[in-house]
């Protein structure tokens, strides 16, 4: 019956779901970054660390916190295919990318150049 | 690839990489609590303002929701009945359609934007956020250009291309030096960029001290945005637009509840299916 496909995704509880799943992915990839400086990763070691932890974080986030449905829970207001919500939680922001950077840097410089 | 491992005063750290990004941070908390200081209050609009905004909203909700419709028939159609009859005939207008001697309606002189006294005072709130934002960002570059010139800082983890070495490694006139040894301007620039997030998670989503770009997108940014989109649209030509979709609305329309009897003994096995 396609009269179910009235718009059941309640906005303000998505709005804060979002904001959620951005707070554990910066700090995951700022611990992640500091994991890489402390260890003395450098080029591609680090970059593997990063691609490794954004993969863990995804599938940990999309299967314990979204109980493996994710796009019941994230998703752009009109609902959005299981494909394309895999796909928004595994894309790391750029200011992730750039947190993880700095600490990487950071931890790097603390422990192994000083 | 150069094996060399320069050894570094472990006083730079202590007094020059920790204070810049301490420093970095709490200007970022400070950019945001200023900025909240300085708006403005909101102003007030007036009841037929927001009569009319609400009433486009009412429509577009109704416009929306009308495939799988929670409203049953006569309440839907007595709403959009209403809000047809009243889109065309300008009840909801705030200022009243002008009439020439004909009798043919003129068109409202959209207001232009350096006389609107709302949309200055919002350009005036930009200028402002802009200026709060560029200020602290200048200070500190200067600050750290005189203080903290001239020497190594810190060793990037991964290489750059020796494009970059005039940027990062600037002050430190040494051709030979892996691009990895940056100076203390760049780990600014490192800060700034990475700290971004760092703002958001402390200060929650819609915090003054970030350049928004990545959650602009986001899905609720358009339904907030349009009916406060200006106040020179001209909204009789929206009323009118809308009162045409509310009546193609009404042809896709269906209540959520039709056939429930049906479909819920179906469901519980009562009637075969």
């Amino acid at each position: 019956m396609e009269e179910e496909k009235a718009s059941l995704i309640y906005g303000p509880h998505l709005q804060s779901n979002l904001s959620s799943v951005f707070n554990i992915k910066f700090l995951v990839f700022i611990f992640s970054g500091a994991t890489a400086g402390v260890l003395g990763l450098t080029n591609l070691y680090g970059f593997l660390l990063f691609a490794f932890s954004t993969v863990l974080c995804a599938a940990l986030v999309a299967l314990v916190s979204c109980r493996g449905a994710p796009s019941k829970f994230v998703g752009d207001g009109k609902g959005m295919s299981d494909k394309s919500a895999w796909t928004s939680l595994l894309t790391p922001g750029m200011d992730n990318v750039w947190g993880f950077i700095l600490t990487w840097t950071l931890f790097y410089g603390i422990v192994h150049v000083y | 690839m150069a094996g060399e491992s320069l050894y570094l005063d472990p006083q730079i750290r202590d007094w020059v990489l920790f204070p810049i990004t301490l420093v970095m941070i709490l200007v970022g908390i400070l950019r945001n609590n200023v900025v909240q200081l300085l708006a403005s209050s909101p102003k007030k609009q007036s009841r037929k303002a927001t009569r009319e905004q609400r009433a486009l909203l009412r429509s577009q909700i109704l416009r929306n929701t009308a495939k799988a419709s929670p409203l049953p028939p006569s309440f839907f159609e007595a709403h959009t009945n209403e809000l047809v009859t009243a889109f065309q005939e300008g009840k909801y207008l705030s200022k009243p359609i002008e009439v020439d001697e004909n009798g043919n309606k003129i068109a409202p002189n959209p207001t232009s934007m350096l006389t609107d006294p709302a949309a200055m005072e919002g350009m005036m709130g930009n200028m402002k956020n802009q200026m709060v934002m560029m200020v602290p960002q200048m200070i500190i570059m200067g600050w750290i250009n005189f203080f903290f010139q001239g020497f190594v800082l810190i060793k990037l983890p991964f290489p750059l291309t020796l494009g970059f070495k005039s940027m990062l490694q600037r002050g430190i006139d040494t051709p030979d030096m892996d691009v990895r040894w940056v100076s203390s301007l760049s780990w600014y620039f490192l800060n700034w960029f990475g700290l971004n997030g760092l703002y958001r998670v402390l200060l929650g989503s819609d915090n003054a001290a970030t350049d928004k770009r990545d959650l602009a997108s986001s899905p609720f940014a358009t339904t907030g945005a349009a009916p406060a989109a200006g106040p020179n649209q001209d909204f009789n030509k929206i009323f009118i637009g809308e009162s045409e979709s509310l009546q193609i609305a009404e042809g896709i329309y269906k209540w959520a509840g039709e056939g429930i009897e049906e479909r819920i003994l179906r469901k519980y096995g009562k009637i075969p299916a």
